[in-house]
């Protein structure tokens, strides 16, 4: 039953990424916005956006399903606690016309493309918005989107720039983007060992060399005791522009603190679009990496790892790079070495003192079928679910619900529930808020961590070194992660970069596939050796001549 | 001279038993592992310190795996796939054998069936239009799908004709002057004899149900359908750390763990681990004798 019951709120952590009518509540202007798009005063289109369907209106949708999901009794992701709402207060009625694992999600969308055999919509990546387009196969929303999309829906769109129109196509709006969270990558470093050689937390590159030096001479993970650890196999050096949140063990931060950013679109120094891993500060970084690797800082198996997670584990290497919620994976370094005390610093710094990092854009896509009836019950639901919800809510659902509940469910808002989950879970600790206080409608993934917070964390509240949790409540990852990754991610003061383009051109579709090849191998020959730093410039002659130049063109007239 | 010559066959012979040696273990290795790794804790498999024997013992997975009612859904999706499909792949390649063993005097269409079969041996469709193959005739989203959709598994029908070429058509001669019949002769005879080969081609058959999972995966739109080795592969599939986001990396710490995985995958080998030495003593002799003659 217990167990049943830690799944459950496991889970719904994933509503902290979603539920977004929180800032509503915060913001005045934004309730006052969707209260009026709740009592239909849209005067111009005299059209409710919320408005319940006066016919429960059908729509047949592609679903992702986590096998390993505890649905509450005998719930489904078809029939649950926020359908049968869906349904009662709005007429809508989802249905399920395929599902499919996680994991197989993509083949089974492929064949829904190839056999034409579609959902009336389902949630799509990128490049398979553009398949379909081509395909002919989309409704086009600009109309629908137009007429019912709620002031607040729009608002999320109008505060992020340029997500529509990655998806217009010649003037039409083919799929609904979504916002995606805030991350970047921290340095992670094994406190303990930093205290058993008396060393100071890094705040430069100089700083992270000697941290790791100093780790590796005196073995403290052993004889084989690795540097820093980071990409594995099948792995990249960093993040890019089409995997912009990839932050978990990579090396991005050694990039960032050189000022390079490889992988995305930035501006040139003529104001001209440019890609970064063909800019000079990216050579600078590379020269860093290799000159570590040589001085056996990096682990020696870059790049050909089978897993870097295992070394994390069994305690051989005590430096990575990865987001906040990287305590997640380090429940079994812990359990491993009781002793085991991760800190995150958000370091290493550039020359002028400013931590970079790029910034993390969505990739997932809500797409139409052409012939489908009512494309706006797809708008609607996604109205419902960014806005604050109808009173009904309280009774019918009453918490915070994931994607496993949430049909058609996109990462959407400003952003802030992170922020909440820390400070709000912090206060109650304190006693500074009680658990009463805690918004629980729009924030139930924050009240579940702060009901649980005082089992969990121990005096001093706001030290979060190992010795001071109690590792064998089922919370403790969640709060663990929260507090001593969210509350640094949080604070950090970080100077993002955002890709200029955020999907393929034209041309990438047929070369992109080759550059990419190219880079990652001659990026990692270049660290581990097997070519001199000098290679650096044919790479960029190359990548220029095999179509990059005619990329960045493109890339170009984005702006 | 010959005192040597029987030391260097000892020698050989001892060499011989050890490389035999080895290539068991290379078998035997991986069920043990999987076993081991399903028997210990969580956490010193994830860091990769569990080898021989299991660390950390416990049965927790295994408890685990009680619990999940899906898991017995699947496997008894399994049984009947495997039961319906040894049947009728059972009965089809037996009556597509015997008159494609027949000379084409005997039986005119012969040759042209037999360019029919290597054809659809050698080439097909591709993914999508199997996909819609099957859609339009109805065979998605139910287990038929899963045993019509290969039920005629070309290889075993020329394995069992050519069985069938090689018993001496004396046989059939006499049976046909005592007044049997195409069927008497076939269920009479032909049957009997054919004990080996029909034997193998049972075993192929269901050793290939029980482990295939990809066509579920594609015919399957609920995955409750999900025979087991499709559940298991969805469950078991290695998450991409690079695609990995929060969302993912909570679920996976309390979820997707290996040893889970681990005792699930020995669970589903056992089937056929139990049926496997009743079939054994037919096995070699099925494909040799079958695949004498072309």
């Amino acid at each position: 039953m217990k167990k049943a019951k830690t799944g459950l709120a496991l889970l719904l952590v994933a509503a902290v990424a979603g539920l977004t009518a929180c800032s509503s509540s915060e913001n005045g202007n934004n309730q006052e916005s969707s209260a009026s798009s709740n009592t239909g005063a849209n005067a111009e289109a005299v059209i409710d956006p919320m408005a319940k369907f006066p016919e429960p209106v059908e729509v047949g949708i592609g679903r992702a399903i986590d096998p390993n999901y505890k649905f509450e009794g005998s719930d489904t992701a078809e029939d649950n606690a926020y359908t049968r709402w869906l349904k009662d207060t709005y007429n809508i009625v989802v249905k399920h016309t395929w599902e499919a694992s996680i994991a197989d999600y993509n083949q089974k969308v492929s064949i829904s493309i190839g056999s034409n055999d579609l959902p009336d919509a389902m949630l799509v990546n990128e490049s398979q918005v553009r398949q379909m387009v081509k395909a002919g196969q989309l409704a086009d929303l600009t109309e629908v989107y137009g007429k019912y999309g709620n002031e607040r829906l729009k608002q999320i769109y109008e505060s992020n720039p340029g997500l529509l129109d990655n998806v217009t196509f010649d003037g039409k709006l083919y799929a609904l983007p979504e916002t995606t969270l805030p991350s970047a990558p921290l340095t992670w470093i094994r406190q303990d060992w930093l205290d058993k050689l008396r060393l100071q937390p890094p705040k430069t590159l100089e700083d992270l060399e000697n941290i790791a030096k100093a780790f590796v001479d005196n073995k403290l993970g052993g004889d084989n005791t690795i540097g820093i650890i980071g990409t594995g196999q099948g792995g990249s050096l960093y993040s890019n522009f089409l995997a912009s949140s990839d932050h978990f063990m990579n090396f991005s931060p050694l990039f960032f603190a050189n000022d390079a950013y490889p992988g995305i679109w930035v501006n040139g120094e003529d104001g001209n679009a440019a890609y970064g891993s063909i800019l000079p500060e990216t050579k600078n970084a590379l020269a860093l990496m290799k000159g570590w690797y040589d001085k056996g800082i990096l682990d020696k198996e870059i790049g050909l790892r089978k897993s870097s997670q295992e070394v994390i584990s069994s305690g051989q290497a005590g430096i990575f790079f990865g987001p906040w919620w990287s305590p997640y994976n380090l429940t079994d370094s812990i359990k491993n070495d009781p002793n085991a005390n991760w800190k995150p610093f958000v370091a290493p710094l550039d020359a002028e003192g400013k931590f970079n990092s790029n910034q993390a854009t969505g990739s997932t896509f809500i797409v139409v079928k052409k012939q489908f009836k009512h494309p706006e019950a797809v708008i609607k639901m996604l109205n419902i679910h960014v806005s604050e919800k109808d009173p009904s809510y309280a009774t019918a659902v009453g918490k915070e619900l994931t994607s496993q509940e949430i049909p058609l469910f996109l990462i959407m808002g400003h952003g802030d529930q992170l922020d909440y989950a820390v400070n709000t879970t912090q206060k109650v600790l304190k006693g500074e808020m009680t658990l009463e206080q805690v918004d629980k409608l729009n924030y139930g993934f924050t009240y579940e961590l702060s009901s649980h917070v005082k089992d969990v964390k121990l005096e001093p509240y706001d030290n979060y070194d190992i010795q001071y949790w109690n590792k064998d409540d089922d919370f403790f990852s969640h709060l663990y992660a929260h507090l001593n990754g969210g509350s640094a991610f949080i604070n950090a003061d970080i100077n993002w970069v955002r890709s200029l383009a955020t999907a393929q051109t034209q041309t990438m579709q047929t070369k992109w596939t080759n550059l990419k090849k190219l880079e990652d191998e001659t990026f990692l020959k270049i660290i581990m050796g097997g070519a001199s730093i000098d290679e650096f410039d044919t790479f960029v002659t190359k990548w220029k001549e095999q179509g990059g130049d005619q990329i960045t063109k493109e890339v170009n007239e984005l702006k | 001279m010959v005192e040597e010559r029987s030391l260097l066959s000892k020698v050989g012979n001892g060499l011989n038993v050890v490389l035999l040696i080895l290539i068991t273990l290379l078998c035997l290795l991986p069920v043990w592992y999987t076993l081991v790794i399903s028997l210990s804790d969580k956490a010193p498999v994830a860091a990769g310190q569990v080898f021989a024997w299991p660390k950390q013992f416990t049965f927790g997975s295994y408890m685990a795996i009680m619990e999940d009612p899906q898991f017995f859904r699947s496997f008894w999706i399994s049984v009947q796939r495997v039961v319906y499909g040894a049947v009728i792949t059972f009965i089809v390649v037996l009556l597509m054998a015997y008159p494609l063993s027949k000379s084409s005097d005997e039986f005119k269409p012969r040759n042209v069936i037999m360019w029919l079969l290597v054809f659809c041996m050698l080439f097909n469709g591709g993914l999508v239009p199997w996909f819609m193959t099957m859609r339009d005739i109805g065979l998605i989203n139910n287990i038929w799908g899963l045993v019509l959709g290969g039920g005629l598994p070309v290889f075993n029908v020329i394995l069992v004709m050519n069985y069938f070429r090689n018993l001496p058509k004396e046989m059939e001669e006499s049976a046909l002057m005592d007044g049997a019949g195409p069927w008497r002769i076939l269920l009479g005879i032909y049957l009997p004899l054919a004990k080996p080969v029909m034997a193998t081609i049972l075993i192929f058959t269901v050793v290939g149900h029980w482990n295939e999972f990809f066509q579920a995966l594609v015919l399957m739109n609920k995955n409750e359908n999900y025979p087991l080795q499709s559940y298991i592969r969805q469950v078991a599939v290695v998450v991409n750390t690079s695609q990995m986001d929060a969302e993912t990396a909570k679920r996976m710490t309390s979820l997707s763990n290996q040893t889970l995985n681990a005792a699930k995958i020995f669970i589903s080998m056992l089937p056929l681990l139990v049926i496997y030495p009743f079939f054994q003593k037919y096995f070699v002799k099925g494909i040799t004798l079958g695949s004498v003659k072309g």
